[in-house]
């Protein structure tokens, strides 16, 4: 019984052929390969043409595994042990491992596939930020070179609106002024952006008068909204702290272009800058920064975009590249940045970001600045 | 009777060592990639001018990012070995240098011949980028795709093989 199972389920995987020292078949069984008695092994495929030179060597044992065998009707994967002997009887022994061996292949080409993905795509990276990087040297090489000249034009309308000017060309060179300071701006954001992209812009920590600043920002920006005939109100939480630890420069320009972008888009009414406390935890001071205006509002469908460079806004007046710049800064303060907007009725920019805290505070300001005085004396003196 | 040479195709994987030699023996090329495992065998008969002609037992071996890795029954009986690299990719030529000196070291009588596939898809820039790997080392740009300098190769080949 047992037998007639055997029989049943039993695969013969493997042939043995005896052939002559020249690879002539003396004697087969057959069973994966057909071939004749008397042939030469080599007609069947390219691969036993080696057994010439193999049969040369006596009494050795030869293994090759996974040997695909392109025959007429079928393809069959194999491992061949080719015994060489002494008395010109050599044995071949094929195994048929095809189907061991068509699953290897199924993980091969998934692992290799895989790679080769993954090394494409590592070329195409390569490639793109080459480029990438291409276009931001081009871009700072060429704002730095655009700067000289708008900077000389700058200066020198500066003095020619002092000169003896009729109102008519005092107009004039009022336009002239606020183009090239539109010019100038534009720049300074296209060399932010091309530093940003290049990874070449690092925020530096220092201990700043936070209140100072605000001052500062209040009393500039009243006088541009004022000249666009807008009322601007500024509002700040007492509970700020005075001194902070942070980019005392990146934080003027992250207002600034919000406040830019406000003044920008608002025909009347009014821009406002609020800062308040949201909390002080760890030695850090975390605060909000809110601008709000009364103009055009931004589409809902536009309002994910809006931090994009140069998204198209309403009326598809180009936002340019300040508020990419701000959502840039603020990320890198660990911050965050949004904005809600009704068309018609204006917008409103929240900006939260957090400060360390400083030991500085105004008495030991004051004892500074004693020590800076009595030590510039004391050079005084030495130096007379 | 005919002199019959064994040839052995060695190189990364995905380099297309498979598709040069389908591309010599049956003028032929597909964009499909498939993996070898193992070892393809194929034949190919070329005449040499004014001599007898030579058949070609070419052995197509699964890539290998290392030479050492190479099963060495496969290489018994060698007489040419044709070291295939992907000339659009640096990784496949990297180790270059230190795969020729083992097939010297262990092999040193076999003529090698070294070639950059995949010419189609680089230009005389780039080539220019890797000249100081390419120039001292590599014996034939080829394409298997267009079919550029295949015959060439082969033929070179087994002129130094009779």
């Amino acid at each position: 019984m047992l037998e007639a199972y055997k029989k049943k389920y039993h695969t013969n995987n493997f042939q043995y052929i005896l052939v002559d020292d020249l690879g002539g078949v003396l004697e087969t069984d057959n069973t994966i390969l057909g071939v004749q008695k008397g042939s030469l092994l080599k007609t069947i495929h390219p691969f036993f043409e080696i057994l010439n030179s193999l049969l040369e060597i006596k009494n050795e044992r030869f293994e090759f595994s996974c040997i695909n065998l392109n025959l007429e009707k079928k393809t069959i994967i194999v491992d061949v042990i080719i015994h060489s002997q002494n008395n010109k009887e050599n044995l071949v022994i094929i195994e048929d491992l095809t189907k061991y061996y068509n699953n290897y292949q199924l993980t091969a080409q998934t692992r290799n596939e895989s790679i080769i993905n993954s090394q494409i795509l590592e070329l195409k990276n390569e490639y793109l930020l080459e480029k990438e990087t291409f276009k931001n040297n081009f871009i700072a090489n060429f704002s730095h070179q655009l700067r000289n000249p708008i900077t000389a034009s700058i200066i020198f309308s500066d003095l020619l609106i002092k000169s003896n000017l009729n109102s008519e060309q005092k107009n004039y060179l009022d336009i002239i002024q606020s183009a090239n300071k539109d010019l100038k701006n534009r720049i300074e954001d296209i060399l932010d952006i091309s530093k940003i992209e290049s990874g070449k812009l690092i925020l530096t920590e220092k201990v700043f008068d936070l209140r100072k600043l605000l001052n500062d920002i209040n009393v500039g920006y009243k006088l541009i909204a004022s000249k666009k005939g807008l009322e601007f109100n500024f509002e700040i939480d007492e509970k700020l702290p005075e001194f902070i630890k942070g980019d005392q420069y990146r934080l003027k320009q992250i207002i600034g272009n919000l406040l830019n972008n406000a003044i920008s888009y608002t025909n009347k009414g009014s821009v406002k800058l609020n800062l308040s406390l949201n909390y002080i935890r760890a030695k850090k001071a975390n605060f909000r920064i809110e601008v709000s205006d009364t103009g055009i509002g931004i589409d809902q469908k536009k309002i994910e975009s809006i931090f994009e460079r140069f998204t198209k806004t309403q009326n598809n007046k180009n936002a340019g590249l300040g508020l990419s710049i701000v959502k840039y800064l603020v990320s890198e303060m660990q911050g965050n940045v949004k904005v809600e907007s009704e068309i018609d009725k204006g917008s409103k920019f929240i900006c939260n970001l957090s400060f360390k805290l400083s030991d500085f505070n105004n008495s030991l300001r004051d004892e500074l600045l004693n020590k800076q005085i009595t030590n510039l004396d004391k050079k005084y003196t030495v130096l007379l | 009777m005919k002199a019959s040479k064994k040839i052995v195709i060695i190189g990364h994987f995905g380099v297309g060592k498979t598709s040069l030699i389908r591309r010599f023996v049956e003028n032929t090329f597909s964009e499909d990639y498939q993996v070898t495992i193992g070892v393809h065998i194929s034949k190919k008969t070329i005449e040499i001018p004014e001599q007898e002609s030579i058949s070609l037992i070419i052995w197509d071996l699964e890539g290998q990012d290392d030479l050492k890795k190479t099963r060495s029954s496969y290489l018994l009986g060698t007489n040419g070995f044709i070291y295939v690299f992907d000339s659009s990719k640096p990784l496949t030529f990297e180790n270059l240098n230190s795969e020729l000196k083992f097939l010297k070291e262990n092999y040193p009588n076999v003529p090698v011949k070294v070639v950059g596939n995949k010419m189609d898809l680089v230009n005389k820039t780039y080539l220019a980028q890797y000249s100081s790997v390419f120039k001292p080392l590599v014996d034939f740009f080829v394409s298997a795709k267009t079919g550029s300098r295949v015959e060439s190769l082969f033929s070179k080949l087994a002129k130094e093989l009779i």
